[in-house]
């Protein structure tokens, strides 16, 4: 059921994304982050009680000018200032239910976006490190089989006995898709298709599906070790001459396209 | 206006713009380029017989075009020195850099002749926590205005990459990435860092990295922390740090690097890519970037693992290091991360013992080839005007390699035979870059190669300061007192003289150093009783001259020299050069020494004998080329009206002499 709900939503981004896939990263992250902002601002408004946050503020807005023109009179401030501390946990309060109604969509485009726009795709000249943990146990140095496709293998192979862990590296071989092969499972490596603006893959693991729906870079897998991850650089956006991190840029366009939103449309926050 | 005539007006605007770009394009020549190749350290001895070998095939090339000279170089004879003599046309007198190290004048305090950080104005303090109220500036020290600046006035395009003696970069019109003087992010010229839990390699103090020790506790771990700038929002200026956990199988002789949220796998006697980190002066609120490369030297049985100096990442860097700001990013973008500090080789690593000569010249290759990627970017976008790339690695290859060469040297019999080649695959390498540069000549592109000096075999340390003590000019207080810096083994008040630096000699004086010994109207007399007695110094192991020319600054460079130029400029003979200990001060106990260290080879002697060399396709019309005669010259094959002031134009003038 969530393996089905976390394929549907992967899905729906990529469908959002086809008009981006030859343009650089940037471009689609910059839709999405619009576009986020534009949905936050509209369910927004659709959840919440504008007349009760606009009467609100109103009334916020009177305490602060009673405050002001009552500066003289320590007792009517005191007394305003209650008034005032009170609104403002009101409107908290009528403000909290579409924050939580918002903040499960919001979590699902954080990672459909870290997914995306959070890690660089592996590079011919510069071998990824991928690391592999066994839950039961390291094999026997001579016991462990590792195969690639659409990868080359570099030695050698680093067994950490006290944490578990096995690590080698890859380097990607041909433009095909990757595949790794560990103690009989298969799992996907880093792009899930040759596009820009596609799934990056940086792990896998065979725990529950739940998280992985807000943890859409880490393909599940039944069986095996237990869990892997591969260790890909992080991608620096330039923007008004800065070199930001995804999360700085959706944060800066939602925010701005939010805000817009709200304008164009008159929505009470 | 009415509608109708502002769309008229909007409508014959474009055409008539069009019509004049057209005119002036049947009129104009096409877009003038000038490639300049500076190499530093590019000897003239040493290229002709590479040349004569068939070595360097598009130098020949050059060579016949232009003829293969000596270029005049600075007094002294020092990289920052002589390109701030190329960059402003002018000597020191002018520009101010007279060394490597310079010297407060009164408090006799050393330090770097090119740049330096002045602190924010205010600052508020709270608890131990520093907060600037402004922020602190980098500034350069060099004076005198740059050559290019009559390029860029008249709109001609300038881009100037890993320019020595530019940190920070001039403000202005060129494009500039700066090269030699860049720091790294520790504040040094380079610093490594070397992690081991060899007690051994633990012992030596002396400077150009950090040895760090490290311990597994059995866990095949060890925690590494990795000391980066210092922080000045704390009290006493610590140093930030990061934490490596370095995790290693000794039966697979490899290790995994875990820092900051990246894993890099490395086998023994492997590089890493280079590795971003992040150093946090307030946790997520402000921090630094630098970039480091690390190196397994060895994993059984002991650990061993070189990070190198941390540079400012190009990408987000920390300090200026290019202007405009984002040239640095541009490139780094398009290239990937690079070595920004301005002596990339680890010569220090080498002189350590912590580089074996083959681990040396492969980072120098690292270094090379990035240098090269760099170089080619540039070449394929340039389309006009003046293109001007540093090459460092033949000057400091040159310095850790002379030993091959010369059998003088107290290292050649025990170098390794592999690396006799060294030097000369060097110039190879340097040879096709002249050979791209000329592939990319079209009718309106000169080419031009030059090197700010040459080089010699540097066998024997002369300690100057101990010399000094020896005749009676400086006054040591105690025996004990020999192996530390001057300012505890010496007595001032009966003190004349004190070197400092490289190449220079200053004299004690009353009316300019504090508790200084000699009065202003005995330093000339002292300094010509000074000149005779360095100019007669030999040496009992050769019997040959030790010092060329002592030259005195005021009657070298007469006219008014800045309050901490030196008094003396010491030119010594070839094979000789004053001691690592003399630069900083010390009194060791010989005065001639073997140079036992792998920095064989020196150009801070006379300036006689080191020239550097100049290979043009313009013919040359005067017989004498100085670097300061390079950037006047230079702008006279762009035609501009006016040309900078400094030095001669010696592709068109006749020498009337």
């Amino acid at each position: 059921m969530m393996n089905a709900a976390g394929i549907l939503i992967s899905g729906f981004f990529d469908l959002l994304l086809v008009p981006f896939r030859t343009l650089p990263h940037f471009w689609g992250l910059l839709f999405i982050s619009l576009l986020s902002g534009l949905g936050m601002i509209t369910v927004f408004r659709f959840a919440s009680n504008q007349n009760k946050i606009s009467m609100l503020r109103r009334r916020m807005g009177g305490e602060i000018l009673g405050i002001l023109l009552h500066l003289s009179n320590p007792g009517t401030v005191v007394k305003f200032a209650v008034k005032l501390i009170w609104s403002n946990t009101v409107y908290l309060m009528y403000i909290l239910i579409p924050l939580i109604l918002l903040a499960i969509p919001f979590m699902l485009v954080w990672g459909q976006l870290d997914a995306r726009y959070g890690a660089a795709e592996m590079d011919k000249d510069d071998p990824v490190t991928v690391t592999v943990f066994f839950e039961d146990g390291l094999p026997a140095r001579d016991n462990l089989e590792i195969g690639v496709s659409g990868l080359e293998l570099m030695p050698p192979v680093l067994f950490i006995d006290t944490l578990d862990e096995v690590s080698f590296r890859i380097l990607p071989d041909g433009n095909s898709l990757r595949n790794l092969q560990i103690e009989g499972v298969s799992v996907k490596v880093a792009r899930t298709g040759d596009w820009n603006g596609c799934r990056i893959l940086r792990g896998f693991d065979s725990g529950s599906s739940f998280s992985r729906l807000f943890s859409p870079w880490i393909v599940r897998v039944d069986g095996g070790p237990g869990s892997g991850w591969y260790s890909l650089p992080d991608i620096r956006y330039a923007v008004f001459g800065g070199h930001w991190s995804w999360i700085a840029v959706f944060l800066l366009f939602s925010s701005i396209s939010a805000i817009a939103g709200a304008k164009i449309f008159k929505v009470k926050i | 206006m009415k509608r109708r005539e502002f769309l008229k007006i909007a409508g014959l605007s474009p055409a008539a713009l069009i019509a004049m770009n057209a005119g002036c394009s049947r009129t104009s020549s096409p877009a003038r380029r000038v490639i300049v190749l500076g190499i530093d350290g590019m000897d003239p001895f040493l290229l002709n017989s590479f040349i004569h070998e068939g070595v360097m095939p598009n130098a020949a090339i050059l060579m016949a075009s232009g003829g293969l000279n000596r270029l005049g170089t600075s007094n002294p004879p020092q990289s920052p020195v002589a390109w701030s003599n190329f960059i402003t046309g002018y000597g020191p007198d002018v520009h101010g850099i007279f060394d490597f190290i310079h010297r407060d004048p009164s408090t006799r305090i050393p330090y770097l002749s090119t740049s330096r950080v002045i602190g924010p104005d205010r600052i508020i303090s709270i608890s131990d926590w520093r907060l600037p109220l402004s922020g602190a500036k980098v500034e350069l020290l060099r004076k005198g205005e740059p050559f290019w600046n009559s390029l860029t006035d008249e709109g001609i395009p300038v881009t100037m990459v890993k320019l020595p003696v530019d940190f920070p970069p001039d403000k202005g019109k060129a494009k500039i990435l700066s090269g030699l003087g860049t720091p790294d992010m520790r504040g040094s010229q380079g610093s490594f860092t070397f992690f081991t839990d060899d007690a051994r390699s633990i012992t030596d103090k002396t400077s150009g990295g950090i040895v760090v020790a490290v311990r597994d506790y059995g866990d095949n771990c060890y925690a590494c922390r990795i000391k980066g700038p210092e922080n000045s929002m704390r009290a006493g200026n610590p140093s930030m740090e990061v934490e490596a956990k370095v995790w290693v199988d000794r039966d697979a002789d490899a290790l995994r690097i875990d820092i900051q949220g990246e894993s890099i796998l490395l086998a023994a006697g492997e590089w890493s890519r280079w590795v971003r980190m992040r150093f946090d002066a307030i946790p997520n609120i402000s921090s630094v970037n630098a970039i480091g490369r690390f190196y397994v030297k060895e994993i059984t049985p002991k650990l061993k693992l070189y990070l190198s100096p941390l540079n400012i990442d190009p990408l987000n860097p920390a300090l200026p290091i290019s202007e405009p700001q984002d040239y640095s990013s541009d490139l780094a973008r398009n290239l990937g991360p690079f070595y920004t500090q301005g002596f990339p080789e680890d010569t220090k690593a080498l002189s350590r013992g912590i580089f074996s000569d083959e681990e040396y010249l492969h980072q120098a290759w690292l270094v090379l080839r990035e240098r090269l990627d760099l170089f080619h970017h540039e070449l394929n976008r340039f389309r006009e005007g003046m293109l001007f790339f540093y090459f460092s690695s033949l000057d400091l290859n040159t310095h850790m390699f002379y030993r091959v060469l010369d059998p003088g040297s107290p290292l050649y019999a025990s170098t390794d035979p592999r690396f006799k080649g060294a030097v000369r695959e060097l110039y190879s390498q340097i040879d096709r870059v002249i050979g791209e540069a000329l592939a990319a000549r079209d009718g309106n592109t000169e080419v031009i190669v030059l090197s700010d000096h040459g080089f010699a075999p540097f066998n024997r340390s002369f300690n100057l300061n101990t010399w000094l003590a020896h005749e009676g000019y400086a006054n040591i207080t105690s025996s004990h007192a020999r192996n530390q810096d001057m300012f505890a083994a010496i007595d001032w008040a009966s003190t004349a003289a004190y070197g400092l630096g490289l190449n220079c000699l200053y004299i004690n004086r009353s009316d300019r150093e504090e508790n200084g010994a000699v009065p202003p109207e005995q330093v000339y007399d002292l300094l010509l009783r000074l000149k005779q007695d360095l100019e007669s110094v030999t040496d009992p192991a050769t019997g040959r001259r030790v010092i060329s020319n002592a030259y005195i600054t005021s009657d070298f460079y007469p006219g008014t020299l800045p309050l901490f130029a030196p008094d003396m400029i010491i030119g010594y003979a070839r094979g000789y050069r004053s001691s690592w200990q003399t630069t900083l001060g010390s009194y060791p106990e010989d005065v001639l020494v073997d140079n036992l260290d792998p920095w064989s080879g020196t150009h801070c002697i006379d300036p006689g004998l080191v020239p550097g060399i100049l290979l043009s396709t313009v013919p040359l019309s005067l017989p004498d080329p100085n670097l300061m005669d390079m950037g006047k010259s230079i702008s006279s094959l762009f035609g501009v009206p006016v040309l900078p002031p400094g030095g001669r134009n010696i592709f068109t003038e006749v020498n009337s002499g």
